[in-house]
């Protein structure tokens, strides 16, 4: 799966699953503030990238993520070990 | 353990007690999925209207995730933790079944994300779908 398209399935289910305007979507933007997360929120975060991308997401992996552009690089680094193994 | 179980009294699996036990019989309990039959007697707490209302088929899934967690442990002669209803999400109802029904509920565990356990929980009605939602369940030791 190539960056772009992952950055486009993340940034729909963001839109049509949390319900963040697309205008405050930004790549240096802090993911936790925009998205307003609370601890129910970050599981239902972890449900739908599950979901979409079929790895298993560990808690800790959160702690490093701090902008949508760390979300995204995270999210394609999984995927690559995952096509990879 | 799969397939169809033994009618043990289901109290043994769940912390509830009369009048909030909202599930009479564990049918079948696998490792991600159980189902339970429930009938709705004249004095459930949650009949409204001779229907079984909203709060009644919410806590029937939550009381047939508690069943599935209760066997499980049981099985392992571990103390069963106690769960908490965190979250109901795309709760849908179609129809209140009235009293004297038989309802039979489905749970799968879709998620498990440290101490919650995501599940899908279906409510049956003579094979009619009658109630459907996510919910989300936290158990603590």
């Amino acid at each position: 799966m190539e960056k772009q398209e992952i950055v486009e399935k993340i940034n729909h289910f963001l839109v049509e699953e949390f319900e963040v305007e697309p205008v405050k979507i930004n790549p240096e933007a802090n993911l936790r503030e925009t998205l307003e997360l609370d601890s129910l929120d970050y599981i239902d975060l972890v449900v739908v990238i599950e979901s979409n991308f079929g790895f298993k997401v560990k808690p800790e992996d959160f702690i490093s993520i701090a902008t949508f552009r760390d979300f995204y690089d995270y999210v394609e680094r999984q995927v690559g070990e995952k096509v990879s193994t | 353990m799969a397939g169809q179980l033994p009618n043990h009294d289901i109290t043994q699996y769940i912390p509830q007690r009369p009048p909030m036990v909202m599930v009479d019989e564990l049918v079948q309990a696998e490792a991600n999925l159980a189902v339970t039959r429930f009938t709705i007697l004249p004095d459930n707490l949650f009949l409204v209207s001779n229907q079984f209302r909203e709060p009644g088929l919410v806590e029937n899934i939550a009381q047939t995730v508690a069943a599935m967690v209760g066997y499980h442990y049981s099985q392992k002669n571990i103390p069963v933790p106690i769960g908490y209803i965190a979250a109901v999400k795309d709760l849908e109802i179609g129809s209140f079944p009235a009293e004297g029904s038989v309802i039979e509920t489905t749970v799968m565990i879709t998620h498990q994300v440290m101490d919650v356990t995501v599940v899908r929980g279906k409510v049956e009605q003579s094979g009619k779908l009658i109630c459907s939602c996510e919910m989300k369940v936290v158990a603590k030791a």
